[in-house]
């Protein structure tokens, strides 16, 4: 067993009870300042065959399946820096440990931003890359995969490395960028981004439908779709998601129901007009919709949309959270899968994209979490032959030793196995937790 | 001077295809293709092979061994197969109009041609996607849709000829990327073979995919990794309301500081372009004359579209920054017709070179936006120092360069020059941050100048990931990677003299 004093930068300051995962505490949190020390360190752990998980707030430690070694958690909140911004170019280089939400404050002065709105308000642009979380504003403009422009990376063996630059179109070699987004740390340590950023919208304007039957919500998105309109996000509410977010939004706590809540935003004009198209649109299949408050009240709605926490209420340790990626158009028919899991089911779906997330709180009974994993099962068999899946993003650690979060076992996982064998033989990064 | 990286020797391994012994003779491998391909389907004259010798980079012909005809992905891992059997290199090619030399069978070996695999498989209206086969024609999968009101938005300018498994290789770009992103954007999931023979599918089309971005990392790998056979790519809502506006100035540095200022604005139009005052002569000598003025010195095209209601106000905010900057003239196309002509010019700029020049070269380099009014400067400056003259015609919004040098092959030591100055104009353009190619890729024509923007770790690294899908490198060798041979010195013309320098596709617009 190596020795504390052997490993460089061990904090001092930081508890290693607050860095488990999974309930497991790692032997050192560590909180480089430069790049090289994290090559240094990774080469150690290589030598050592030590377990090391990338850190940054921690927010989304949660998904994945348990670590199979956990030695050493390697803090980034020293590199959380604005490294080079030039508005007029729209990039920016931020170091991975930056919090998304500090990011966008300095980026506003300027009226830019990051356009992605994942989960949480705590989340670093680290962890969001390597998890690629995304939130209703997919819907147009992509995801974080569709705005990083280049990345600067430790890899496994400690070399440093960099990818991309600070324009927006660039084709020169492969890109790496990919392959790195949505790598749930297992390639390599990320140090800083180049990101595209895009202005904010000089107008936004919220609609919100609520409809007795699910079918009408297939109508009304039906009418939406075959429409030149343009929405930023649309949303899907199931009755019991609906009373959780008018339980901290006073402007929707008097409706029952499905919902639909659509964000519009551009110029005043096109906004305008997108509004009353959408009301007059859903008004002929007899579909009433409302304004919301005002844009203040508007914001704090999406807040709590792109959120999980009005979700899981409180209880995350006993949550379950799965993601479940489909076709929109089969939005109907998967909520009635999903009633097959349990009726007090929270659904939301980003319902133009295809991704719809469904909340779930469990008790300690062990039949019931059985329930869980068979219903998990069915719904990957019901997905699997359109290449749609179901991760487990959130579940107390029972659940998860029952099963594979992921779910993934189609050909190409070999192709991936290969990939992370070529950059990280020892298997240090995030041993046992992603492509297994 | 270029920094002299010691090069790795990621290509020693594919010099089978010059040893006779390992690769079977010919005759042999011939009538094996023929055996399941069928005479038709296979080419392996000299005079049938020369259309293949180059694709649009056409200063570095090769001729193939084979060229065979695949109808199916079946049929692609057969050939593949074989050709692992015979360690024999292969490569794909749609339209072959690269022009980085993506194409080109540096080593010889098999081309597999894949015309025939053109059909559209399904098109989701639902979900908005459809599934086709590498063959089909960028533009064939708009005009399939179309009534639908439907488009697929990577518009690289090739797309009247050149094939969506091309452009995947290449993660082919076009004018209105500033606004919707390059192909790599639009590609929802691949079906493709790998070297081995195997077939795998990648992503998917119904929402995330879990595990690494394998389409990702396939779209803009020019046919290194593998033989893409099907992609799903996504279809968007044609905007009902488009507005083309041409703005002229007297200055350079008027034209790019409205480009800034129309960003600065919050206004992300749908193509931004920039034509300079050499380009509007040629245009302005040939038939798509517009009228713009022969002594400006710089022309914006400038497109919007969205909704109709919001179009106006659009259009207000950019004659705004267009006028603050001292526009001499602006034109806003009236009606579809003169928006076409509007785009005529920009888009037979290339033809129009052939007026005034015997031979041009078109570069491709990025850059950040900001610095577009000094790296044109520097561009002009260098093109005097080398004798050349340049033009440019470009996608100013995105810092998208495509310097053209005029030359002509016949003055003694021309390629050489213009070689050289090209090289000087990549390292400028690396030198302000921007890299080596926006959107026509490394392929032959760049390799040796990835040691300017890479250290040897990064190459390294990007070398590991060809390696797991290409471990024996038969496939399309001797690309991207800079090669082993001495530091500087560029693609050599290998059996024969070079012939002129004229595009493959003369007729065929190219940014």
């Amino acid at each position: 067993m190596s020795q504390v004093s052997e490993i460089p930068n061990v904090s001092t300051s930081l508890k290693t009870s607050n860095f488990a995962v999974d309930g497991i505490e790692p032997k050192w949190v560590v909180e480089p300042q430069t790049s090289e020390e994290i090559g240094d360190l990774l080469k150690r752990a290589r030598d050592q065959s030590w377990g090391v998980i990338p850190f940054g707030s921690g927010s989304r430690q949660g998904i994945g399946n348990l670590p199979a070694r956990f030695d050493v958690a390697l803090s980034l909140r020293n590199f959380s820096r604005i490294l080079e911004y030039e508005p007029q170019d729209l990039v920016v280089k931020v170091e991975s440990g930056c919090k998304l939400t500090d990011l966008q404050r300095w980026l506003l002065r300027d009226n830019l931003f990051l356009p992605i709105d994942p989960p949480g308000s705590s989340g670093t642009v680290g962890g969001i890359v390597a998890s690629n979380a995304s939130g209703p504003l997919r819907l147009a403009h992509g995801t974080v995969r569709d705005l990083l422009l280049g990345v600067s990376v430790v890899q496994p063996a400690g070399a440093r490395t960099k990818f991309g630059a600070r324009v927006v179109k660039n084709v020169t070699g492969y890109d790496m960028c990919k392959l790195y987004v949505g790598s749930f740390g297992t390639l390599g340590v990320f140090t800083d981004f180049y990101f595209k950023l895009k202005p904010v919208p000089p107008c936004q304007t919220t609609i919100l439908a609520v409809m007795k039957e699910l079918s009408d919500v297939t109508e009304a998105l039906t009418k939406l779709r075959e429409s030149p309109l343009s929405p930023l996000a649309v949303e899907f509410l199931n009755p019991p998601s609906l009373r959780a977010v008018g339980q901290s939004i006073p402007l929707v706590g008097n409706h029952e129901g499905h919902a639909l809540v659509v964000l519009f935003g551009e110029v005043e004009n096109a906004v305008r007009w997108q509004v009353e198209e959408l009301k007059r649109l859903w008004a002929s299949l007899g579909i009433m919709s409302v304004t919301p408050g005002d844009s203040s009240d508007q914001k704090s709605l999406w807040d709590l949309l792109s959120d999980d926490e009005p979700f899981t209420q409180g209880f995350r340790n006993r949550s379950v959270k799965l993601k479940i990626n489909g076709f929109p158009s089969q939005l109907q028919e998967l909520v009635q899968q999903l009633d097959l899991l349990g009726k007090d089911l929270l659904i939301k779906s980003h319902a133009g994209s295809g991704i719809t997330q469904a909340y779930l709180h469990l008790s300690d009974s062990s039949a019931e979490q059985r329930g869980v994993v068979q219903g998990v099962q069915h719904l990957r068999s019901f997905l699997k032959p359109f290449r749609g899946s179901v991760v487990v993003e959130l579940a107390p650690l029972a659940l998860k030793k029952m099963m594979d979060v992921w779910g993934h076992d189609s050909k190409d996982r070999l192709l991936m196995q290969r990939i992370r064998e070529k950059y990280d033989p020892a298997g240090i990064l995030n041993p046992g937790r992603f492509v297994v | 001077m270029l920094p002299c990286a010691s090069e790795p020797q990621y290509n020693a391994a594919v010099n089978a295809s010059s040893d006779p012994k390992a690769r079977g003779s010919k005759t042999e491998i011939y009538e094996e293709l023929v055996s399941f391909l069928g005479k038709d389907w296979v080419l392996h004259t000299p005079e049938e092979l020369i259309v293949y010798e180059c694709d649009g980079l056409t200063l570095h012909p090769q001729l193939p061994d084979f060229v065979v005809f695949p109808s199916s992905t079946e049929d692609v891992v057969q050939i593949v197969k074989l050709a692992g059997r015979y360690k024999m290199p292969f490569l794909p090619r749609g339209a072959g109009t690269s022009l980085s030399g993506g194409a080109i069978a540096v080593d010889g070996g098999i081309i597999l041609e894949l015309s025939r695999m053109n059909k559209i498989l399904s098109i989701d209206y639902e979900n908005r996607f459809a599934l086709v086969e590498p063959g089909v024609v960028n533009v064939h999968v708009t005009q399939a849709v179309k009534k639908r009101n439907l488009y697929y938005a990577p518009d690289p300018s090739s797309q009247i000829v050149s094939t969506i498994g091309g452009n995947v290789a290449e993660n082919a770009g076009g004018p209105h990327t500033l606004k919707y992103g390059v192909t790599t954007n639009h590609v929802l999931a691949l079906e493709v073979v790998l070297p081995d023979g195997e077939v795998y599918e990648l992503g998917s089309a119904a929402g995330d995919s879990p595990g690494y971005d394998l389409v990702g990392a396939f779209v803009g790998s020019e046919g290194t990794f593998g033989i893409v056979t099907k992609i799903a790519v996504r279809l968007l809502y044609t905007p009902p309301a488009v507005k083309t506006l041409l703005a002229v100035f007297d200055s350079v540095l008027d034209a790019t500081k409205t480009v800034s200022g129309i960003i600065a604005r919050g206004i992300v139009p749908a193509a931004l372009e920039m034509i300079d005052r050499n380009t509007i002569r040629a245009i302005e000598a040939g038939v798509y004359a517009t009228g713009i003025p022969q002594d400006a010195e710089a022309v914006l095209l400038i497109e919007i579209d969205g909704l109709e209601s919001g179009i106006g106000q659009q259009v207000e905010r950019i004659l705004d920054v267009v006028r603050n900057n001292g526009a001499r003239e602006v034109r806003v196309a009236k009606d579809e017709h003169e928006r076409k002509k509007l785009w005529a010019a920009r888009k037979n700029a290339f033809g129009a070179y052939g007026r005034i020049s015997a031979n041009y070269y078109t570069m491709d380099g990025v850059i950040p936006r900001s610095k577009l009014p000094e790296i044109l400067q520097e561009i002009a400056a260098l093109g005097s120092k080398y004798g050349l003259r340049m033009a440019n015609v470009f996608h100013a919004g995105d810092g998208n360069l495509h310097p053209i040098i005029l030359y002509d092959i016949r003055e003694p030591d021309a390629k050489e020059k213009v070689l050289a100055l090209a090289g000087e104009i990549l390292q400028r353009c690396v030198e302000v941050g921007g890299t080596l190619s926006g959107e026509h890729g490394i392929g032959l024509e760049k390799r040796q100048f990835m040691s300017l923007l890479f250290s040897e770790q990064d190459l390294d690294a990007m070398h590991q990931l060809k390696e797991v899908f290409n471990p024996e490198n038969l496939l399309n060798p001797n690309k991207i990677f800079p090669s082993h041979r001495g530091c500087r010195e560029l693609p050599k013309d290998r059996d024969r003299a070079s012939g002129p320098a004229s595009p493959t596709h003369p007729e065929i617009v190219r940014f």
